[in-house]
C-alpha cells in the first residue's frame, strides 16, 4: 500500500478549496460541505475520501473567519467569540494581517491537536467515556461563566445578552421531553431558531443596517495598504507574534483539545474559555491579536481532537466525525483500539493528512482566500455594503431553505442595532443559543436519572473537578474584573 | 443640489424597474410542459446531515439520478423532532419534483398531538430501509444474554434505566414493547430521555444508564470496537452485518419491531403516472450495488415495499405505535 | 447622562415585561408525573434571571454606551427601514422560480446601494445575482 498517491494529493487540494468556499460563504458550513461530499465518498477508496474530508473540515473552520474579517460575520459560533477583535484588527492593520493570524494560529492549533490525536487518542478516549450528563452540565456552566467574563467592562450587559441567547434557544420542541414551547402556533417554529441565522443577523445584517443609517461617512478607513507586502503581512508578522506568545497558543490549543474530544460538547466552549481568559487578563486594549490567536488555535485544535472518540471508541464527537464513522463502516473499517493495530496504513494516512492540511494547506489556501477578501474590500464601500446584505440574506436562506430563517435574520439585525447602541455584547447571544440546549438537556437528564436528587450533581469525581473549575472561573473573574476597573480608573 | 437629488431618485427608479422586469421574466420562464422529469428533483430529509436517514437518502439520491436522468438534490429541513421536514414535504407541490424521506415519526407525532399530519398526507413511493432496534449494554455488564437482563429486571424492577432518544421516541416505544412482551411493567426499566442515540451511548459508556435500545446501526461502531455488547435484535431475522446477534424471537420472546424506517414519499395526490415512474426508478436504483453494499455494511436493512403492501405496512405501524404511545401515557 | 441611560432603562423594562410574559406563557405547560417540573423549568429560571437583570439595568444604568456607534437621525432611520424592506422583498420574490433567489438578490443589491453611480450599481447587482445563482443552483445544486 502506498501512502501517497496522486489521487489523494488531488483530493487534499480540491477538498481544501471546497472547504474554503463553504467556510467563507455565510450560511454554508463545514458540516454541509462534508455531507454533500459523502455520496461521492461511497465510491472512493478510504485513502482518498479521508484526506478530502480532513482537508474540507480543517480549511472550512479557518475560512469561517474570512466573514469576520471582511464584514464581522462569523462563520461558526466558536469564531463569534473573537469576531469583533478580528474585524477591528483587519480594519486597522489590513485583512492580510488579520487573516494571517487566523490561518497560522489555526495551523499551529491544528498541529498540536494532531499530535495529541496521534499520541494520546486511546488514553483520552478512556477519559471521554467517563463523562456522563452531570459532567456535561458542568462543562456547559463553565462555558457560560466564561462567556459572562468575556463581555468586557459590564458584566451585567454580558449576562443579559447571554440570557437573551438562552431564551432564544428554548423556542421549539423541548429536546428532552418533546413538548412544544413558544411556537406561536406556527409549525415552522417547532424546529427552533437556527443559531447560524441569528448569528448572521446579529453581526452581518446589523452592520449593513447601521451603515445604511449612518450614511457613507461611517465607512471604514481605506484598506489601501493591504496589498503591499502581502507576504510579510500574512506570514512574517503573524509568525513573529506566534513565537512571542507561544505559551498562550499552547494553552488555548489545550483548551480546544480538551473540549473537542468530548463527544457533543463541541469546539465552541474551548474557544470561548480561551478567549475569555485572554480578555480578562488583558492589560490594555492592544491585545486584540492575542484574543484572536487564542480563539483560532483552540478552534482548530478541536477539529483534530474531535476525531479521538470517533477513532478509538466508535462514538462520533460532532456531525463531521459522525459522517466519517459512516464512511468507515461502509468501507468495512472497524473503529476502536484495534484500528490502531490492524489499520496502521490508514492511521498514518490520517495523521499525515492532518499534518499536511495544517502545515501546507492552511497557509497557502489561507493566503489565497485572504487575497480574494482583500480584493473584495477594494470595492467602494457603497457597493460592498449591498453585496454584504445579499450575502446575509442568501446565507440565512441557504442554511435550511427556510424563509423563516431569513425573517429571523432580519429581525435579529434590527434587534442588534438597539443592543449595540446600549453597549450589549452580541457574541454572548450566540453562545447562549448554542449552550442553552446542552445545559437544559443535561440538567434534565441528570435530574430524571437521579430522581431529582440535587446532591447527585456533586457526587462524581470529574463532576466535582469541573464544578471547582466553574467556581474558580467566577472568583478569579470577579477579582480580575475589579482590578481591571480600578486600574482603568487610575489610568484615565 | 435639488436637481442632483432628483437625479438620484430617477436613477433609483430605473434600477427598480429593471429589477422587477428581471423577476417577471424569470417567473414566466418555467411554465412549459415537458416530459417528466424535465428538471432537477429535490428530496427533503427531515433529519440532520450525517444521521442515518440522511446517509440512506443521499446514497439513494446518488443512484436515483442516473435512473431519472435528472439531478436529485438532497436538502435537510431539520428540527422539532422531524416535524419541520415532514411538514415542508406535505406542503410542497405534488408535481413529482419535490420528494422527501418520511420516517417512523410520522406514525407517532399525530398521536401525541404535536402535529395533525399523518401518513395519509403523503403519496408513499417505496419503503427503502428499516433499522431494527437492538438491546445494547456495556461490555462489562453482568448479563450474558437477554434472559439474564430480564431476570435482573424482575428481581429489582425500576433500578436499571434505559435510554436512546427523547421521551416517547421510537426507541422508547421499542423498550415498552419489549418489556410488555416479557410481561413486565414499563416502570421496570424507566426511560432516561436523550437527544439521540449517540448521546445515549455516551451515557451508557459513562455508566449513566444501563441499557440502550437504539438501532443496531447506531451502536455498531461501538460494538465492533468492543465497548458495548448487543444482546439481541428486535427484528424478525438477523442482520447480515451482525450475524452473531440473535433476534428476540430466536430467544423465545415474541416481539419484533421494524424500529426506524425510511419511506421515500411525495406530497399527497401525486399523479399516478409519475408515481409509477418513480416506483420503477426507486426499485431499479435500490438494486444497484453502489447503493446496497455500503448501506448494508453500515447496518441498514434494505427492504423494498410499494403499492398496497406499503399502505398496509404504514397502517399497521400507525396502529401499533398509537397503542404503545397510549400505554406510555403520552397519547392525547 | 440622561440621554444615554435611556438605552439601558428601556431594555431593562423590556426584560421585565418579557420575563412576565414567559412566566404567563409557561403556566399551561405540563409537569412531569409526581409533581416534578418539566418543560417549564428552564424558561422559568431564565425568566427569573432576566427579571433580575432588568431590575439591575433599570436601577443602575451605567451611562457608558458604545461610543463607536453614531446617533441615528430621521433620514438614517428611513434608510434602515429601506434596508429592512429590501430584505423582506427577497422573501417575497424568492419562492417564485428556480432563479427567484438570484433575482431577489439583484433587487436587494440595487435597493441597498447608496449614492453610487447608476452603472456601477447595475453591474454590481447583476454580478451578485449571477454569482449567487451559479453558486447555489449550479455548483451546490441546492
Amino acid at each position: 500500500m502506498t501512502f501517497v498517491s496522486w489521487e489523494s494529493v488531488l483530493a487534499l487540494i480540491v477538498g481544501a478549496l471546497y472547504g474554503a468556499l463553504f467556510g467563507a460563504v455565510p450560511g454554508l458550513t463545514a458540516t454541509l460541505a462534508v455531507a454533500l461530499f459523502i455520496p461521492v465518498a461511497f465510491f472512493l477508496d478510504a485513502t482518498i475520501a479521508l484526506p478530502a474530508i480532513i482537508a474540507i473540515s480543517s480549511v472550512a473552520i479557518y475560512a469561517g473567519d474570512v466573514g469576520s474579517a471582511i464584514a464581522r460575520i462569523p462563520g461558526t459560533p466558536a469564531s463569534a467569540a473573537y469576531a469583533d477583535e478580528l474585524h477591528n484588527l483587519s480594519r486597522s492593520r489590513g485583512v492580510l494581517y488579520g487573516l494571517g493570524i487566523s490561518a497560522l494560529g489555526s495551523s499551529v492549533g491544528g498541529i498540536l491537536g494532531t499530535l495529541v490525536l496521534a499520541g494520546g487518542a486511546l488514553a483520552l478516549a478512556t477519559l471521554a467515556a467517563m463523562f456522563s450528563s452531570f459532567e456535561y452540565f458542568w462543562i456547559a456552566v463553565l462555558g457560560l461563566s466564561a462567556g459572562i467574563f468575556a463581555s468586557g467592562r459590564h458584566l451585567l450587559k454580558g449576562f443579559a445578552s447571554l440570557l437573551i441567547g438562552l431564551l432564544l434557544s428554548t423556542v421549539g420542541v423541548d429536546p428532552t421531553l418533546g413538548y412544544p414551547r413558544f411556537h406561536f402556533g406556527n409549525p415552522a417554529f417547532l424546529g427552533g431558531l437556527d443559531y447560524i441565522a441569528v448569528m448572521i443577523g446579529l453581526f452581518g445584517f446589523s452592520e449593513v443596517l447601521y451603515h445604511m443609517g449612518a450614511g457613507t461617512k461611517s465607512a471604514p478607513a481605506a484598506h489601501a495598504s493591504i496589498h503591499r507586502k502581502a507576504l510579510s503581512n500574512f506570514y512574517a508578522g503573524p509568525l513573529k507574534l506566534i513565537r512571542k506568545t507561544r505559551k498562550l497558543v499552547i494553552r488555548s490549543s489545550l483548551f480546544g483539545i480538551f473540549v473537542g474530544f468530548l463527544p457533543g460538547a463541541g469546539a465552541d466552549i474551548g474557544s470561548w474559555v480561551a478567549c475569555s481568559l485572554e480578555k480578562l487578563t488583558a492589560k490594555r486594549k492592544k491585545n486584540e491579536e492575542r484574543v484572536v490567536l487564542a480563539g483560532v488555535s483552540s478552534n482548530n485544535a478541536a477539529v483534530a481532537s474531535a476525531w479521538i472518540p470517533a477513532l478509538s471508541l466508535g462514538l462520533p464527537g460532532d456531525t463531521v466525525t459522525a459522517m466519517v464513522l459512516g464512511v468507515f463502516m461502509m468501507k468495512g473499517v472497524t473503529p476502536g483500539p484495534l484500528l490502531f493495530q490492524e489499520q496502521m496504513p490508514l492511521i498514518w494516512i490520517l495523521f499525515g493528512t492532518f499534518l499536511i492540511a495544517n502545515l501546507l494547506l492552511l497557509p497557502t489556501v489561507g493566503l489565497l482566500t485572504a487575497r480574494i477578501a482583500g480584493t473584495a474590500l477594494r470595492l467602494p464601500f457603497n457597493l460592498l455594503l449591498p453585496i454584504i446584505a445579499a450575502a446575509c440574506v442568501t446565507g440565512a436562506y441557504a442554511i435550511n431553505h427556510n424563509p423563516l430563517d431569513v425573517g429571523i435574520m432580519i429581525l435579529m439585525g434590527a434587534v442588534a442595532l438597539m443592543l449595540r447602541r446600549g453597549g450589549f455584547p452580541l457574541a454572548q447571544v450566540v453562545l447562549g443559543m448554542v449552550l442553552g440546549p446542552i445545559l437544559e438537556q443535561h440538567f434534565m437528564v441528570s435530574a430524571i436519572k437521579s430522581n431529582w436528587n440535587p446532591l447527585s450533581f456533586f457526587e462524581r469525581p470529574i463532576a466535582l473537578v469541573l464544578m471547582g473549575a466553574c467556581v474558580a472561573t467566577v472568583i478569579l473573574g470577579i477579582i480580575a474584573h475589579k482590578r481591571r476597573l480600578t486600574g482603568r480608573d487610575k489610568g484615565s | 443640489m435639488v436637481l442632483l437629488r432628483l437625479g438620484v431618485v430617477v436613477d433609483r427608479g430605473i434600477v427598480w424597474i429593471i429589477g422587477l422586469l428581471l423577476v417577471t421574466l424569470s417567473a414566466c420562464q418555467t411554465n412549459v410542459e415537458r416530459a417528466y422529469p424535465s428538471r432537477p428533483l429535490t428530496v427533503i430529509v427531515p433529519w440532520k446531515a450525517g444521521g442515518g436517514t440522511d446517509t440512506a437518502t443521499r446514497a439513494l439520491a446518488a443512484v436515483l439520478q442516473d435512473e431519472l436522468g435528472q439531478p436529485v438534490n438532497v436538502v435537510n429541513r431539520t428540527g422539532g423532532g422531524g416535524i419541520v421536514g415532514h411538514y415542508a414535504l406535505s406542503q410542497a407541490q405534488p408535481d413529482g419534483y419535490t420528494l422527501g424521506a418520511i420516517t417512523v415519526e410520522i406514525t407517532m407525532m399525530h398521536w401525541t398531538g404535536l402535529t395533525p399530519l399523518d401518513y395519509t398526507d403523503y403519496s408513499p413511493i417505496a419503503l427503502v430501509t428499516v433499522n431494527p432496534s437492538a438491546i445494547t449494554v456495556r461490555s462489562d455488564a453482568p448479563w450474558d444474554n437477554v434472559h439474564d437482563l430480564i431476570a435482573a429486571l424482575r428481581e429489582n424492577p425500576g433500578t436499571l434505566t434505559a435510554s436512546g432518544t427523547s421521551l416517547g421516541g421510537i426507541w422508547d416505544l421499542c423498550r415498552i414493547g419489549f418489556l410488555e412482551a416479557v410481561g413486565l411493567d414499563q416502570s421496570a426499566m424507566p426511560w432516561v430521555p436523550s437527544q439521540g442515540a449517540a448521546p445515549a451511548l455516551q451515557e451508557l459508556l459513562a455508566g449513566g444508564v444501563d441499557v440502550v435500545t437504539s438501532a443496531l446501526a447506531e451502536a455498531d461502531a461501538l460494538r465492533r470496537a468492543g465497548r458495548v455488547r448487543t444482546l439481541a435484535l428486535m427484528a424478525n431475522e438477523r442482520l447480515s452485518v451482525a450475524p452473531d446477534v440473535p433476534t428476540l424471537k430466536e430467544l423465545g420472546i415474541d416481539y419484533a419491531s421494524e424500529g426506524g424506517w425510511m419511506v421515500l414519499a411525495a406530497p399527497a395526490n401525486l399523479p399516478n403516472a409519475r408515481l409509477e415512474l418513480l416506483r420503477v426508478a426507486v426499485w431499479n436504483a435500490s438494486r444497484q450495488p453502489e447503493f446496497s453494499v455500503p448501506l448494508e455494511r453500515a447496518g441498514f436493512r434494505l427492504q423494498h415495499l410499494t403499492g398496497d403492501a406499503l399502505q398496509s405496512f404504514l397502517r399497521e405501524e400507525d396502529d401499533r405505535n398509537g397503542i404503545l404511545l397510549n400505554e406510555a401515557g403520552l397519547a392525547l | 447622562m440622561p440621554y444615554n441611560s435611556v438605552y439601558l432603562r428601556i431594555p431593562g423594562i423590556v426584560f421585565l415585561i418579557l420575563a412576565a410574559a414567559i412566566w404567563l406563557g409557561t403556566r399551561s405547560f405540563p409537569s412531569l408525573p409526581e409533581g416534578y417540573p418539566g418543560p417549564e423549568l428552564f424558561p422559568n429560571v431564565l425568566a427569573f434571571l432576566l427579571a433580575l437583570a432588568g431590575i439591575g439595568l433599570f436601577w443602575r444604568p451605567s451611562a457608558e454606551v458604545d461610543t463607536t456607534t453614531q446617533r441615528l437621525r430621521g433620514t438614517g432611520i428611513t434608510r434602515i427601514l429601506g434596508g429592512l424592506s429590501g430584505a423582506l422583498l427577497f422573501l417575497l420574490i424568492n419562492p417564485w422560480t428556480s432563479i427567484g433567489a438570484a433575482a431577489g438578490v439583484t433587487c436587494l443589491v440595487c435597493g441597498v446601494a447608496m449614492r453610487a453611480r447608476i452603472r456601477a450599481v447595475l453591474i454590481t447587482s447583476a454580478a451578485t445575482g449571477i454569482v449567487i445563482h451559479l453558486l447555489f443552483s449550479g455548483l451546490l445544486a441546492l
